[in-house]
């Protein structure tokens, strides 16, 4: 069965459709590369499948339901913007995590944020934005769930850093579960996708198996991109 | 999970709200102690210092106290922290139970803390016996004991708090329906539910009093009746409790029709 399933996903603000007509199904065990440029609806997407936007109409279907209290079980959501509470400790954090979330690993993150560099006793307001958006990856990955939502997570990461997250993720997530990664920079990841999907103002514009893509194309996914998108 | 929540509701609330806890705390009894010393003119400077840090220790306490609770009811359901708190495995009406209970514990703490500092800073011999004697001839007058009088008056100004901290909150959650100047909107739909509401209690006063004459006379003179007076507060205790309850679930409904974070 598919892990998530849209059905004629629409969303608007202010009469301005951001999504129309939205079909897709995220099957299980993929790595799927939402591509798309800035402002296009990647992220509404997301903030839709997580319930944190109310469709103005269709559906989303996770595990063949509405979002739910299960749902919020089995995805582990990193979005583009920190959302921890700034006044806390990262050992106060990892606490919460672990009080609200049966699947979370609490060693593994103790482990991947001494990997890290991260002090499990610095305060979050002190961290820069940097450090945040890693204390968050290691959050997200230190859950044991069936589909991780990576909203530009490479986003304001320095490129040296950008290939130990991209292990991270790839070494890191359950067996059988699914990654989607929303990004525009798509020469870093594209080595890790299993599919892609390009999102173009607001509609899928390609859905396909990465390997069929380069092939039929005879070219990288990078490339096809940017042809396709070619302002 | 509630009492997760809940205690993180707290933690967040209390965190200065308790400092300003101690610090009027401090002040009363500051004024206490001062107050005992013979007077002379640099101790009066100094009580009525201390007397004025106090007052506005007890004002910022109850600013505080609203403010804390609509601050994080913001931050947690539709800015930043909204990220966290809507993909936590937690139903929306549990994480909207926990915010109102957060705003009747910290309001009820509160009330404590404020009646505890004016009790120290203001009661002392002369002081008490007059305001036993008050309140012996308020309860007589009301015909009910001294400690059902302070009890009614008491629950109805905390119902009315109440009232008010209710109002925001919806205020915040109408709001932020729509797609612009969500603050500003929240800011003047919550004013208008409170105004409207309170505007509604004296129609149904007055509707009372077409009833019951005792009740008119609240409207017709302005010395009135215990019986009238006693009703009036009844009354007020009942409509508090309802619109605090509509609100509740008009709040718990809305949110749970979706949100729409930032």
């Amino acid at each position: 069965m598919e892990l998530v399933k849209c059905n004629k996903l629409c969303k608007e603000f202010d009469n301005k459709k951001i999504l129309k007509d939205v079909n897709l199904i995220i099957p299980k065990g993929r790595i799927i590369g939402l591509l798309g440029k800035n402002g296009m609806g990647k992220t509404t997407l997301l903030k839709l499948i997580n319930d944190l936007l109310t469709p103005t109409s269709g559906e989303v279907l996770i595990n063949g339901k509405k979002p739910n209290i299960d749902s919020k079980k089995a995805i582990s959501y990193l979005p583009e913007r920190t959302y921890l509470d700034k006044s806390m400790k990262v050992s106060q954090i990892i606490t919460f995590f672990d009080e609200f979330y049966d699947n979370f690993n609490k060693e593994k993150a103790i482990r991947l944020l001494k990997d890290l560099d991260l002090d499990i006793n610095s305060k979050v307001s002190k961290m820069s934005k940097g450090m945040q958006e890693k204390l968050q990856l290691i959050l997200v990955m230190s859950r044991e769930a069936e589909l991780y939502i990576l909203d530009e997570p490479l986003g304001g990461v320095d490129p040296a850093t950008r290939d130990y997250i991209l292990d991270t993720i790839l070494s890191n997530f359950s067996e059988g579960a699914s990654v989607i990664i929303s990004t525009h920079i798509i020469s870093d990841i594209e080595r890790i996708l299993d599919d892609v999907i390009f999102i173009d103002k607001g509609e899928i514009v390609l859905s396909s198996p990465a390997d069929e893509l380069r092939k039929k194309e005879n070219a990288s996914i990078d490339e096809i991109f940017r042809r396709c998108f070619k302002c | 999970m509630l009492k997760k929540l809940l205690k993180y509701d707290l933690e967040w609330c209390y965190k200065p709200l308790v400092v300003f806890y101690i610090l009027a705390l401090f002040f009363s009894l500051t004024v206490r102690i001062v107050e005992s010393f013979e007077q002379s003119l640099i101790v009066l400077i100094i009580d009525k210092i201390c007397c004025g840090i106090v007052i506005a220790m007890i004002v910022n306490i109850l600013i505080n106290c609203f403010m804390r609770n609509w601050v994080r009811f913001v931050k947690n359901i539709y800015k930043d922290e909204s990220y966290l708190t809507h993909t936590l495995p937690v139903s929306r009406n549990k994480i909207y139970l926990s915010k109102i209970l957060t705003a009747i514990i910290t309001l009820l703490t509160s009330f404590v803390v404020i009646i505890v500092c004016l009790a120290i800073a203001t009661l002392n011999k002369d002081t008490w016996s007059f305001l036993k004697a008050s309140l012996e001839q308020s309860a007589i007058y009301f015909d009910s004991s001294v400690f059902s009088l302070i009890s009614v008056m008491i629950v109805t100004i905390f119902f009315e708090f109440l009232f008010m901290v209710m109002s925001g909150i919806l205020g915040i959650i109408i709001g932020h329906r729509s797609n612009n100047l969500k603050i500003v909107k929240s800011i003047v739909i919550g004013f208008a539910i409170y105004m409207i509401l309170s505007s509604m209690s004296l129609i149904a006063l007055f509707i009372a009093g077409l009833l019951n004459s005792n009740i008119m006379s609240v409207f017709n003179n302005i010395e009135v009746s215990s019986n009238a007076l006693k009703s009036m507060m009844l009354i007020g205790i009942l409509v508090y409790a309802v619109y605090n309850l509509a609100i509740y679930f008009i709040g718990n409904k809305l949110l749970n029709k979706g949100v729409d974070v930032d």
